[in-house]
């Protein structure tokens, strides 16, 4: 199983408790990737591709209180993070935006001030909000979240030097195995395969390709002289 | 240097006419990953998790005219992209909206109907856009591009087939290499390995669980070992020649019970007659229904798909394009049109789930999928 880590030692609540009071913010509403992932220990990476499949974690009594899940995620939700009231939504029939409408509602934070992530919030979620709740004020957050978690916690700080080192041991092995005449797609593979990693971001490329900005592995033959990056 | 491909052979052109003439656009901005990559050619993954590295592609007269993207990002749009008039804006510096703005102007746009992808755009940027040109219609086009992409060219689907068909002999390959006592990650690693012998650019996205863990949705491989009795799920797919391949293959740990056999049998009939339906004129909720009647009457609980999804088209890159397979999506099917099919259902301790890519034709379906693997039977871990 993987390390489940818990809000603790992950999410900085004493800095997300200060910025959320000089926003001015009674409730925080995050539903980046990044954030969610941050503030509840859960991520799929299919939300990244399928919008409508929105996990959202709302910040409420100074902490993250409540995650709101697509119903067959919440087995995830429960599994991988700390956030023990779980909400859930039928894709395509119910929008997510129903049930965090309704929470906001059930908590009495309607009528506050209600930070949002305006650069991830979609225009038609947004309109579908301010539909439901006309009487709210939504303020932009992006700022709130950002700062909480550019304070790293000594437990990210751990877990970022080892993803950093057993990256750099990966690529360093990779290359010593790597000659003139290799493909930049061979030196990606034997970097890749290997490890504990879960998923890489990739770019490997020879003199020819320096200027492509990021690029993926091709069949360019590496010769003597080029620089590989 | 990979060969630079040409926009009449990935974008259905005459589709993405008749649409904009339907909802009657002048313009038609696209700005997500997966409008602006099939209007452009030109991807560029740094962008989902880095929103102010907009990309923006403008169709107009008829096709798209105009990219624009950071500037970092000129070489590759560039050097990948069908594209000529790329334009650039300084991150941090100028707003992506600045250059749109500038260019809608500039070709006399700026009080047209203008469709914009609702569902990607987000507010800041919307709001910003409005405050530029107050005089412009815009409107939501999120439609107008998934029913373009949704009628695939003939090159677009020879992509789709190579991909899947190389992904699905990886992952035969990888569990013909494993077995009991084997652990989650070492199957998923020889996956991956797999595909990447085969030419795959990057793993798209890997599940591979096995008990207990097949019943956490998206469960990564984790230290668990392989052990006897247990069903094995995986969800996979890996990205070849810029097109991904998504797939979903279950096996049992040394010997199934009878149990876990009946279950796979009524599952793999199930999967069986819906790729048999895949046929044009068909309402895509017509799938849904079929499979939720048949696990009724077998005695199967389907609540865990009803609260999503049993299939849905793909393309040029990871993501779930329209149409969607759900109870309520009342989309035609069209030839040329394809689907990944993928009925599933949970029991108290296993999941259940099959996934093949399938091409709908004049008359008839065509796995596009098929290999030398035969699913008839669940795979067995030796």
């Amino acid at each position: 199983m993987a390390v489940r880590l818990s809000m603790k030692s992950v999410v900085n609540l004493e800095i997300l408790r200060r910025e959320m009071a000089r926003a001015n913010l009674d409730t925080l509403v995050a539903s980046s990737p990044e954030s969610t992932f941050y503030l509840s220990g859960v991520v799929d990476n299919t939300y990244v591709f399928l919008r409508d499949r929105l996990i959202i974690v709302v910040v409420h009594d100074g902490r993250p209180g409540t995650i709101i899940v697509s119903g067959i995620m919440e087995p995830l939700a429960r599994a991988t993070g700390w956030i023990e009231d779980v909400r859930t939504y039928k894709e395509h029939a119910v929008s997510p935006v129903s049930t965090l409408a309704d929470l906001l509602e059930e908590k009495g934070l309607v009528k506050g001030r209600i930070g949002i992530e305006a650069k991830w919030w979609t225009l038609a979620f947004y309109q579908e909000l301010v539909t439901r709740l006309p009487n709210a004020t939504f303020i932009p957050a992006d700022d709130v979240i950002q700062r909480t978690r550019s304070i790293k916690t000594p437990e990210e700080i751990k877990h970022l030097k080892t993803a950093a080192q057993l990256t750099d041991e990966a690529v360093y092995a990779a290359w010593r195995q790597s000659h003139p005449g290799d493909t930049e797609r061979e030196d990606r593979r034997v970097a890749e395969a290997r490890g504990g990693a879960r998923q890489p971001h990739n770019v490997c490329q020879w003199a020819e390709h320096d200027n492509y900005a990021p690029h993926s592995g091709r069949k360019k033959t590496g010769a003597r002289g080029d620089r590989p990056q | 240097m990979a060969e630079r491909p040409t926009m009449e052979r990935f974008v259905n052109l005459g589709v993405l006419q008749r649409e904009m003439t339907r909802a009657s656009l002048d313009a038609l901005v696209a700005s997500s990953p997966e409008g602006s990559y099939y209007l452009s050619g030109f991807l560029d993954d740094t962008y989902l998790f880095l929103r102010d590295r907009l990309t923006i592609v403008v169709a107009y007269e008829g096709r798209p005219r105009t990219a624009i993207v950071s500037g970092i990002m000129e070489s590759a749009a560039r050097s990948m992209g069908w594209i000529d008039d790329v334009r650039t804006y300084k991150e941090h510096a100028v707003s992506p909206v600045s250059p749109l703005a500038d260019l809608l102007e500039e070709k006399g746009l700026a009080k047209g109907r203008i469709g914009v992808e609702v569902k990607w755009w987000t507010v800041a940027f919307y709001q910003e856009l409005l405050q530029r040109l107050p005089n412009a219609t815009f409107v939501p086009a999120d439609d107008v591009i998934q029913r373009t992409q949704s009628v695939k060219t003939v090159d677009e689907i020879e992509r789709l087939r190579k991909a899947a068909q190389l992904t699905d002999e990886a992952v035969f390959e990888a569990w013909k290499q494993s077995h009991p006592g084997d652990t989650e990650k070492e199957v998923a690693d020889r996956m991956t390995d797999e595909w990447m012998k085969r030419g795959a650019e990057a793993t798209s996205h890997l599940t591979v669980a096995s008990g207990r863990n097949t019943t956490i949705t998206h469960h990564k491989a984790s230290s668990k070992k392989l052990e006897a009795g247990e069903i094995v799920h995986s969800d996979h797919g890996a990205i070849f020649d810029g097109f991904w391949s998504d797939l979903g293959r279950l096996g049992v740990v040394a010997r199934p019970s009878q149990h876990q056999r009946d279950l796979y049998k009524i599952l793999r009939e199930i999967h069986r007659a819906m790729i048999e339906m895949a046929r044009p004129g068909i309402e895509v909720r017509e799938f849904f229904a079929f499979a939720k009647s048949e696990c009724n009457r077998r005695g199967i609980d389907f609540s865990f798909a009803e609260n999503s999804e049993i299939g849905h088209s793909m393309g040029q890159r990871p993501g779930h394009e329209a149409p969607i397979v759900h109870a309520y999506n009342r989309a035609v099917l069209e030839p040329n049109m394809v689907l990944a099919l993928e009925p599933m259902f949970m029991t108290s301790d296993e999941f259940y789930h099959l996934e093949d890519l399938v091409l709908v034709t004049e008359n008839t379906a065509q796995i596009l999928s098929k290999t030398g693997w035969d699913t008839e039977e669940l795979f067995v871990f030796e």
